[in-house]
C-alpha cells in the first residue's frame, strides 16, 4: 500500500522500507498493537464525526429545503392575494392616511360641495360609488398611530347605513330600528357592501412593501417564517384588496362636545361633526359638511342605549338632505309618534 | 548475507549469533535501553577451534588477571573499559589452525610498523565506544529526543563507515578487510539512503540572508534573500505530502506531528544497515584484541621492557627466549629481572632448581603466559622468542590445602599427578612446581622419577621444578632419562639469586637464607618466645584476646 512519505526520488529499496515502517512490518517497531487500536479508534472516531456531520448537514438541508419551500409557498401566495392590486392601490393607505392627516385639523374651512353632487345623478354616482369610510374623534387622527388605532376602532355603523339607505321617516322609532339593524348586521348590511373600512388597508399596507418581502426572504429560521405567515393569514387581507379599490374617502370627524349637556352611557354628548367625502384620484374635497347632534330630544330609554347609533343615523338624513338641496329634517320626539 | 567484518581469522568468520545480536540491536535503537547487547553478544561468541583446555592452565596463570591489567586501550585522556571476559576467552583458547595464528600476527605486526594505521584504528574503536554508548544508553540517561538519539546513531554509524573506507587503505593485512567493507558499504544503497537523510536532517532548506549592520557594529536587520529546498533529496517532499503523511499516520495510529514523519523515515533507513551494524559489533572485540595486545605492548615499554612477536620453529629445533619477564610482576608493581632461556627442543623436559624466592614459579608463569600469547598470535613477554607451537598447555603451579580435601598431603599430591595424565596430550607444555614436595624425600623422588620417566612418552616441553637436588643431581649425571635438561638459578656472590637461570643442578635451595631473611632463625626464634612470655606476665594476652 503506497504511503505519502514514499517520494518518487526513493529507490524502490528504500520506499519498500519506508512502506514497511508505516505500515509497522518490522516486528521489532514496539507498540504495533497498541497502535492499530489507536488506529481504529481515530478511523472510528472520523467515521462517528463524519456522520455525524452528514447527518447536520442533511437535517440542515433538510430544514433549508423546508423553509424554502414555505417561504415560497408564503410569498407565492402574498403575490397571489395582491395580484390584482396595482402599484396605485397598493400605495392608497400611505396617500389615505396623509388625506385625512390634512383634514383633521381644528380649523374649519367651511361647508363645501361639489357641483356634480348637485345633481341626482350625481349623488347617487357618489353615494354608490367604492368608498373608504373612517369616523373617529378629531383627536384621533393627530398621527400614524392615532390613525390606525382610530382605524381598527372605525365600524361601518348606522350614519353609513342611514346615508346608504335612509329611513323612511326622521322618528325616533324609525331612527331606532336603523341603528338597530346596523348594529346588528355590522360589516355585513347589504346597503353598506360598496363601502369598506379604512382599517384592513392600513393593516396590509406593511405586507405590500418591498421591505416586507425581503425580511421574508431573509427569514434564516422555521420559526421566523411562522411569524411572518401568521402575520400574513391574520390580515384582512380580503377586505384589504377590496379597500384599495375604493375612488373616494368618507371621512367623518366628532369634534369634542360642548355644552352642559350630559354625556350618554355610550359616550354620545351634544358635539359637531364633520363629514367629507373626497375624491381618492384627485385627493379633492367632494362633500365638507358639518353639523351639530344633540341626543337630547330622544326619549330616556333609547338615549341610554342607542343615542350615538340615532345620532348617526340622523345626521345621515341631515347630510342627505344638505346633498339633495332639501331642507333638513327636525326631529321627531317620541311624543309625536 | 554478506560477508562478515572479521579481523580475527584468515576466513571470514560470523563468530557472533547474527540473529540475536541483530534484534537486540534493532530493539536498543528504537528504545534506547538495550542492557550490554555488545557485552552479551560478545561473551556468547564462537571462539576458533582451539585444542588448550582453559580449566587447565587458566587459573594457574592468573590469565584472567593478566588480561584485565594489561590489556589497556587508551583514548585520549581515558581508559576504555574492554570486554575482559571475552578477551579472556579468547586468550585462553589459541587456535589450534596455525593460519589463524600468522594471521593476527601479521595484522598486529603491521599495526606496530605503522603508527598511524594504530592510530586511525584507535578512532574507529573510540567511534566504535561512543555508537555503543548511545545505543546501550549505559549512562541511563532520560532521552528527551528518540529521533535526535537515531540520528546521532545514524551519524555515528557513517562516521565509522567512512573512516573504515578511508583510514586503511594502504594496508596489506587483515586490516584491509576494514577498507573493503567500508567501501563495499558505501557503495550499496542503505548507505546512500543514510547519507540523504542526514543531509535532509542537517539541511534541508538553505536560506541566503543578507545582514545589514549598524555604525556601532550591531546587526541592524537582516533580509531573506532566498530559500531554496534540497530538491534532489528522496527525503524531501512537497508541503501538501508533509501534510498528508502526517494525516496518514494519525490515521494509522501515530501522533500528528512532524517528529513522527521523521521516525518512519529512520526507521526505513535504519532496516537496511542493521547486518551491517552487527558487523560492527563483532568488530569491537575484533579491536579490543589486537588494541589491547598493543597496550599490553606500551606497558612493558614504560616499565623498560621489550615484548616480541615470537618466530614458530619446529619441534625438533631448539627453543629460544631472550628476554623473558613476568607480566604478572609488572602488574604488582615490581619491576620484573628479564632471563634468557636457550632451551632444549621440544619433546623434553626441563627441571629447575634453585633457592626458594629465586624465581622458578615465576619462571613457569612467564613460560605459560609466553606459550599462551605466542599461540593466540600475540606479543609474548619477551624481546624475542622462538618458540615451537603445543598442543596444549597443562599447570600446575598452586596447590593448595582447601578444607574438605579427601587426602593428606602426600594423597593431593599424587592426585595431581594422576589428573595431569588424564588430561595430557601430546606435545604439550607442561608446568609443574615442586613435583612431589609432599612426602619424605626418598619415596618422593621415586615417584619423581617415575613421573618424569612417563612424561617422556608423551613428548612434552615440560618445565618441572624441584627441591630433590641430590635426586636431580644424580639424574643429570646418570643420564637415564633422555630427553632431560636442567637449569638453576644463577647466585651472585652474596649467593642471592640475580632471576637468571643457568644450565646444571643447584647445589642448596638456601633455606637458611631465606628462614633467615624471613625471621625465622632460632635467635630470632628465642626473642619471640621471650617476648611473648613477657606479654603474658602483664596480661597482655588476656586483655587482648
Amino acid at each position: 500500500m503506497p504511503t505519502f512519505l514514499v517520494t518518487s526520488k526513493m529507490s524502490p529499496a528504500l520506499a519498500a522500507r519506508v512502506e514497511a515502517s508505516v505500515l509497522g512490518q518490522r516486528g521489532i517497531v514496539r507498540g504495533a498493537q497498541r497502535r492499530r487500536f489507536a488506529s481504529l479508534v481515530r478511523l472510528g472516531t472520523a467515521a462517528a464525526l463524519i456522520g455525524a456531520v452528514a447527518l447536520v448537514g442533511s437535517a440542515r438541508k433538510q430544514s433549508q429545503q423546508r423553509l424554502a419551500a414555505t417561504r415560497a409557498a408564503l410569498l407565492s401566495e402574498l403575490h397571489e392575494r395582491f395580484r390584482s392590486l396595482t402599484p396605485n392601490e397598493r400605495r392608497l393607505g400611505t396617500r389615505v392616511a396623509a388625506v385625512i392627516g390634512r383634514h383633521a385639523t381644528s380649523d374649519y374651512a367651511g361647508d363645501y360641495l361639489a357641483d356634480p353632487l348637485k345633481t341626482d345623478q350625481g349623488l347617487s354616482e357618489a353615494l354608490f360609488a367604492n368608498t373608504l369610510y373612517i369616523r373617529g374623534a378629531l383627536s384621533g387622527f393627530a398621527n400614524q398611530a392615532a390613525l390606525t388605532r382610530s382605524a381598527s376602532e372605525s365600524v361601518k355603523d348606522s350614519f353609513l347605513l342611514c346615508l346608504m339607505e335612509p329611513p323612511s321617516s326622521h322618528t325616533e322609532k324609525a331612527l331606532r330600528a336603523k341603528a338597530r339593524a346596523a348594529n346588528a348586521a355590522g360589516s355585513g348590511a347589504a346597503g353598506m357592501a360598496q363601502a369598506e373600512r379604512l382599517f384592513p388597508l392600513l393593516a396590509v399596507a406593511p405586507l405590500l412593501r418591498p421591505e416586507w418581502e425581503r425580511a421574508v426572504l431573509s427569514a434564516e429560521g422555521q420559526p421566523e417564517l411562522e411569524r411572518f405567515e401568521a402575520m400574513f393569514r391574520k390580515s384582512p387581507s380580503e377586505a384589504a384588496v377590496r379597500a384599495a379599490k375604493a375612488t373616494q374617502l368618507l371621512l367623518v370627524l366628532d369634534e369634542p362636545g360642548y355644552g352642559p349637556g350630559p354625556t350618554e352611557l355610550d359616550g354620545e354628548r351634544a358635539h359637531d361633526v364633520r363629514v367629507l367625502l373626497i375624491d381618492l384620484g384627485s385627493e379633492q374635497v367632494r362633500l365638507r359638511i358639518k353639523r351639530h347632534v344633540d341626543p337630547s330630544w330622544l326619549s330616556s330609554a333609547t338615549r341610554a342605549e342607542y343615542s350615538r347609533a340615532i345620532d348617526g343615523c340622523s345626521l345621515a338624513l341631515r347630510v342627505r338632505a344638505a346633498l339633495a338641496g332639501k331642507a333638513e329634517p327636525e326631529a321627531q320626539v317620541a311624543s309625536a309618534e | 548475507m554478506q560477508i562478515p567484518l572479521d579481523i580475527l581469522h584468515p576466513t571470514p568468520t560470523r563468530t557472533i549469533d547474527h540473529e540475536s545480536t541483530r534484534l537486540a540491536i534493532a530493539l536498543a535503537f528504537a528504545g534506547g535501553s538495550a542492557g550490554g547487547i555488545f557485552g552479551e553478544a560478545l561473551e556468547r561468541a564462537a571462539i576458533a577451534p582451539s585444542m588448550f583446555n582453559p580449566a587447565e592452565f587458566a587459573g594457574e596463570l592468573f590469565l584472567q588477571r593478566f588480561v584485565a591489567q594489561c590489556f589497556k586501550v587508551r583514548l585520549g585522556q581515558h581508559e576504555a573499559v574492554l570486554n575482559t571476559r571475552h578477551l579472556c576467552r579468547l586468550v585462553s583458547q589459541p587456535p589450534a589452525e596455525p593460519a589463524v595464528v600468522e594471521f593476527r600476527r601479521l595484522l598486529l605486526a603491521e599495526l606496530v610498523n605503522l603508527p598511524a594505521c594504530r592510530r586511525e584504528l584507535e578512532r574507529v574503536y573510540q567511534d566504535l565506544c561512543r555508537l555503543r554508548g548511545l545505543l546501550e544508553n549505559a549512562a541511563g540517561m532520560q532521552v528527551f529526543d528518540a529521533n535526535r538519539r537515531k540520528l546521532d546513531i545514524l551519524q555515528g554509524f557513517k562516521a565509522i563507515v567512512d573512516r573504515l573506507a578511508s583510514g586503511f587503505g594502504a594496508t596489506t593485512s587483515g586490516l584491509r578487510r576494514l577498507a573493503e567493507f567500508g567501501c563495499a558499504l558505501q557503495a550499496t544503497e542503505p548507505y546512500q539512503a543514510l547519507s540523504d537523510l542526514l543531509r535532509y536532517d542537517s539541511r534541508l532548506a538553505t536560506v541566503n540572508v543578507r545582514l545589514g549592520v549598524g555604525a556601532d557594529g550591531s546587526v541592524s536587520g537582516f533580509e531573506i534573500v532566498s530559500i531554496s529546498e534540497d530538491a534532489n533529496n528522496p527525503f524531501v517532499n512537497s508541503i501538501v505530502r508533509r501534510w498528508l503523511a502526517k494525516l496518514e499516520l494519525f490515521v494509522r495510529g501515530y501522533r500528528f506531528s512532524d517528529s513522527d514523519v521523521l521516525a518512519r523515515l529512520i526507521d526505513s533507513v535504519f532496516s537496511g544497515l542493521e547486518d551491517e551494524l552487527v558487523d560492527l559489533v563483532q568488530l569491537v572485540g575484533d579491536l579490543e584484541f589486537y588494541l589491547g595486545a598493543l597496550g599490553f605492548r606500551d606497558l612493558a615499554h614504560a616499565a623498560g621492557l621489550a615484548v616480541c612477536l615470537p618466530d614458530f620453529v619446529p619441534p625438533n629445533e631448539p627453543r629460544e627466549l631472550r628476554g623473558l619477564f613476568n607480566p604478572l610482576l609488572l602488574m604488582s608493581g615490581v619491576a620484573p629481572v628479564p632471563c634468557d632461556l636457550v632451551g632444549s627442543p621440544l619433546a623434553s623436559t626441563v627441571l629447575v632448581t634453585g633457592p626458594n624466592s629465586g624465581g622458578k614459579t615465576r619462571l613457569l608463569q612467564s613460560l605459560g603466559l609466553a606459550q599462551v600469547l605466542g599461540q593466540c598470535g600475540l606479543f609474548v613477554p619477551a624481546q624475542q622468542a622462538r618458540i615451537a607451537l603445543a598442543s596444549g598447555l597443562v599447570a600446575s603451579l598452586i596447590e593448595e590445602a582447601k578444607a574438605d580435601q579427601a587426602e593428606g598431603r602426600l594423597g593431593m599430591e599424587l592426585m595431581r599427578i594422576r589428573r595431569l595424565f588424564e588430561r595430557l596430550p601430546p606435545g604439550a607444555m607442561v608446568l609443574l612446581d615442586e613435583l612431589c614436595s609432599g612426602t619424605n624425600p626418598s619415596e618422593g623422588e621415586q615417584i619423581f622419577e617415575l613421573v618424569v620417566s612417563m612424561l617422556n612418552q608423551l613428548k612434552p616441553q615440560a618445565f618441572i621444578t624441584t627441591h630433590f637436588l641430590a635426586f636431580a643431581s644424580r639424574l643429570e649425571q646418570s643420564r637415564k632419562i633422555p630427553s632431560l635438561s636442567f637449569i638453576q638459578v644463577e647466585l651472585d656472590a652474596q649467593r642471592r639469586p640475580t632471576y637468571q637461570f643457568l644450565r646444571g643442578v643447584a647445589q642448596t635451595s638456601l633455606a637458611g637464607h631465606t628462614a633467615e631473611r624471613l625471621g625465622v632463625t632460632g635467635d630470632q626464634l628465642s626473642l619471640l618466645i621471650e617476648q611473648n612470655l613477657r606479654k603474658q606476665q602483664q596480661g597482655v594476652f588476656s586483655a587482648s584476646n
